[in-house]
């Protein structure tokens, strides 16, 4: 059972929100709803559930985790081969915390960045709904409907409210 | 069913200008590309000879251990500070002036690090042995000293490439998803489907990528603060006269935001003029980088001062000795030059909105400021070294060709990474100039029509 | 951590300080070694004569540099003899300050080094080691005695045959791109403490003598161990003319030079 996409392009922001309140209405799930934009838009402008990330809480994590890898790093190892070196102490905490600082960062960054990938699917080449009017900075709805009948009613309802070009992606 | 539609777009104004470069190509820039491929080429070729050779050939000697080359990559990183560093200050204070401004500004970062990072291996004396520092599992369980602040800058310079090479990255995919839809040629086609990931721009990825730029410059920033700090440190742990100095740290951070603010109102000038951009790059944008500079070299300026003074006054015999030198010595000319360029002529200039506003004056301009920073960091490099220690041991310095083709070595790699850059990613932030577009709104208030913010 | 700290810190100071009397013996980690090697230097004997610098020269495979090299301050003298000028000509002295590497006990030039090139010995000494070194040069730049020593030129075009054959062959030749620096003869310190310790006894006062100290006429140059109360170094670092180069930078070397008394 292979799902239908209902595409919608919209040049305007306002009749692609309306229509999205039409499609609620029609009793479309709003998780089948989804939104293709060029720029960002406030959440508020669809009037669909918010999204939700974990993006702060993995890179606090991996903040604390590159914290502990820089001081097993800087302390761990000039302990695991004590040389001494101009008087200083095997483990010296002030030049630990330097290390301890500059890999806190880069875990927190590369966290952040492979968290957003992940969370938004990304890379992705697979053939999915698209439009690349989006980069004209259209607005584009895609509706997953699972049967034929279904995506006529959708259909129906894009039509009817002002979209500049109603498709189908399979 | 077709997966892509025949397009209705193709005919938006923003795409077209900032995408034309990437599609076009003129002679100009074969020009440019070959003359820079030529320095670059001769100041590598000049390497590999030094690393056959020796570094004899180079005019360091006894107790001038870091000349030229050290002074190069203290420059080269200051460069990188004003690029990931601004994007960051600016995205944060929601200033949108920054919109066409930024992308330029981190690919200027990430080119200038990359040039910075090659200094302290082209400066080894077994530069064939560098993985040493790199601290990895081997059978004599020999790890690097962290308590070197050499191995401080290992770790600063990768963590500050990583984050500028993601900063820079992760803002442009939607810009590649736009390059990939108007992309003609099929390698165009896929090189740009690769970069973009697979981007649509689906309201869930606007979501991530939106909190993802936020969370970054929050990490990238202090990160920026630290590099240049550590490499302040680098000569501020060293017990040499006028470097054992707690000032280093923010005196260097703030010539590092000068020297890179200068090179973003450079190439931010030159770029306005190759790609006829004037309708993104307009002379108020201009105004507010020069004013960002302005105060950067004020700041500066009462950090150098407050050094000098003190140093001066306290008269310690071997701080005298090395402020003697520059004062009226050998590097009396580098002193006079730095001042005048840093301070002397470009706080009075920068003080009027004419010379802020008029693109050619600030270009000349910058690059004179750029001139008095190379001597700045060549003026902390040097001249404590050549009088460092017991009077038996001092000495002069005076670099050789060699050093000179490795000064024109990261100028001519870092003109042609960018010119390459040109033609991979739309060097002005196409989808963040649209989301301005999208924000403008207007109000009128009795006789003025006023820009009334929308956005969040 | 802190055990590791404090209890290297009364290793040192137990045994140390009734040796040196009234020197500043400093703590030390890495003790717990009987041998705390120093050296005192009496300028107010020293000639000048430059035999110290030749011995060393030849006994420690020094790569030899021609007048141009040493103009251009490419030589590598891991001790040299400074000579400074006092008062106008006619009326001139002449003032000579033997330096090698003073081994300082705070050394500056071992933390800043980031591979672990230089370090310190339990006995004391600034260790190098060569084949760890990638040419940073930072501990050149932190030495405030200028005793460090890079290599400019390849070894092999230094000693041309028949001049291989001078060649020390307890001392490593260095390759190029290396820091060098005073070993305290440290190839003479491990052959007597090898033979000590097959005896199964310490190395006595008088065993090791270091090149410079061997050929010096005038006996400038007093070698041994500091933490032996009856060693010949001992009792002259506790002369009262007793001073260190750069004392006040707190590097605390075992180099102790004599001067301002009779003789």
């Amino acid at each position: 059972m292979s799902d239908t996409y209902v595409l919608a392009r919209y040049r305007e922001v306002d009749p692609a929100a309306a229509g999205i309140q039409r499609l609620l209405g029609a009793s479309v799930k709003p998780e089948d709803i989804d939104v293709m934009t060029g720029v960002p838009y406030p959440e508020e402008v669809w009037g669909l559930p918010e999204s939700k990330s974990n993006i702060r809480k993995i890179a606090a994590m991996f903040w604390v985790i590159g914290a502990c890898c820089g001081f097993t790093l800087a302390a761990g190892t000039a302990w695991l081969y004590p040389l001494p070196t101009g008087g200083k102490p095997i483990v010296s905490l002030p030049t630990a915390a330097v290390i301890v600082y500059e890999m806190s960062m880069l875990m927190g960054i590369f966290s952040v960045a492979a968290a957003t990938l992940i969370e938004s699917k990304l890379p992705n080449f697979k053939k999915l709904p698209y439009h690349p009017a989006v980069s004209d900075g259209h607005v584009v709805l895609s509706v997953r409907c699972t049967d034929e009948s279904q995506a006529t009613k959708v259909d129906e309802v894009l039509k009817a409210s002002n979209a500049d070009e109603v498709l189908r992606h399979v | 069913m077709k997966l892509h539609p025949p397009l209705v777009h193709g005919d938006d104004k923003i795409n077209r200008d900032i995408l034309r470069p990437l599609f076009e190509t003129s002679w100009r820039w074969w020009a440019l590309f070959g003359l820079c491929l030529t320095g670059f080429g001769a100041g590598f070729v000049t390497w590999m000879w030094m690393l056959g050779a020796g570094m004899w050939v180079t005019g360091l000697h006894r107790p001038v251990m870091w000349g030229v080359f050290i002074a190069n990559f203290v420059f080269w990183v200051g460069l990188s500070h004003s690029g990931t560093l601004i994007s960051a200050i600016l995205r944060l204070a929601k200033a949108d002036w920054r919109r066409p401004i930024t992308r330029a500004a981190e690919a200027m970062t990430v080119f200038t690090v990359l040039m910075a990072a090659q200094f302290p291996l082209i400066h080894l004396g077994r530069t064939w042995f560098f993985y040493y520092i790199i601290p990895y599992v081997n059978q004599r369980e020999m790890w690097g000293n962290f308590r070197s602040p050499l191995a401080w800058d290992l770790m600063a310079i990768l963590t500050y490439l990583s984050g500028s090479l993601i900063y820079l990255y992760l803002p442009t995919v939607p810009d590649f998803a736009i390059a990939r839809d108007y992309a003609t040629t099929p390698v165009r086609k896929k090189l740009f489907t690769m970069l973009a990931l697979g981007w649509r721009g689906t309201r869930k990825e606007w979501h991530r990528m939106n909190l993802a730029i936020l969370m970054l410059a929050v990490l990238v920033l202090p990160v920026a603060v630290s590099v240049h700090t550590i490499v302040s440190w680098d000569f501020a742990m060293a017990l040499a006269p006028q470097w054992h100095t707690t000032i280093f740290g923010p005196y260097f951070v703030l010539g590092a935001i000068y020297s890179g603010m200068a090179l973003v109102v450079t190439l931010t000038v030159l770029i306005r003029w190759a790609f006829k951009w004037e309708d993104y790059i307009t002379p108020f944008h201009l105004d507010k980088l020069s004013k960002i500079m302005l105060v950067a070299a004020i700041l500066w300026t009462y950090l150098w001062c407050g050094d000098y003074l003190i140093t001066w006054y306290g008269r310690l015999p071997e701080e005298k000795v090395i402020i003697d030198i520059k004062n009226g010595g050998p590097f009396f000319w580098h002193q006079l030059t730095m001042m005048l360029a840093n301070t002397i002529v470009a706080i009075p200039m920068l003080a009027f909105k004419k010379v802020r506003t008029s693109p050619w004056a600030l270009m000349f301009l910058t690059v004179f400021i750029n001139v008095g920073m190379w001597l700045e960091r060549y003026l902390i490099a040097v001249p404590t070294l050549v009088q460092k220690g017991p009077s038996y041991t001092w000495t002069t310095y005076s670099p050789t060709w060699v050093e000179l083709m490795m000064s024109i070595y990261p100028f001519a790699g870092f003109v042609m990474l960018y010119v390459l850059f040109v033609k991979m990613a739309p060097f002005i932030s196409i989808w963040e100039i649209r989301e301005d577009r999208v924000a403008e709104a207007y109000k009128t208030m009795g006789q003025a029509k006023l820009r009334a913010i929308v956005a969040e | 951590m802190a055990d590791l700290m404090t209890a290297t810190h009364e290793a040192a100071h137990g045994a140390g300080h009734g040796a040196v009397q009234g020197a500043t013996a400093a703590p030390y980690a890495g003790a717990g070694s009987p041998y705390r090697w120093g050296m005192s230097v009496d300028l107010d004997r020293c000639t000048g004569c430059g035999a110290c610098v030749v011995a060393c020269h030849a006994e420690n495979n020094l790569p030899l540099a021609g007048p141009i090299d040493t103009d251009e301050g490419r030589s590598v003298d891991w001790m040299r003899v400074e000579r400074y000028w006092e008062g106008h000509y006619p009326e001139v002295t002449a003032h000579f300050v033997p330096v090698m590497c003073q081994h300082c006990t705070n050394a500056p030039c071992e933390p800043v080094c980031p591979v672990f090139a230089t370090y310190h010995t339990p006995e004391g000494l600034n260790g190098m080691v060569y084949n760890r070194c990638i040419g940073t040069q930072y501990c050149q730049n932190n030495d405030p005695y200028n005793v460090r020593f890079f290599n400019w030129f390849e070894a092999a075009l230094n000693f041309v045959e028949p001049l291989a054959n001078q060649l020390n062959p307890d001392v490593t030749v260095r390759s190029r791109g290396v820091m060098e620096k005073c070993t305290f003869c440290v190839h003479r310190i491990r052959e007597a403490a090898a033979d000590a310790k097959a005896e199964e006894r310490l190395v006595e006062d008088g065993e090791i003598t270091t090149a410079c100290a061997q050929s010096c006429s005038a006996n400038v140059i007093t070698f041994g161990n500091l933490l032996d109360p009856h060693s010949k170094v001992s009792k002259s670092v506790a002369s009262a003319r007793r001073f260190r180069l750069l004392e006040g930078l707190g590097t605390e070397p075992v180099v102790y030079y004599l001067k301002g008394g009779q003789a």
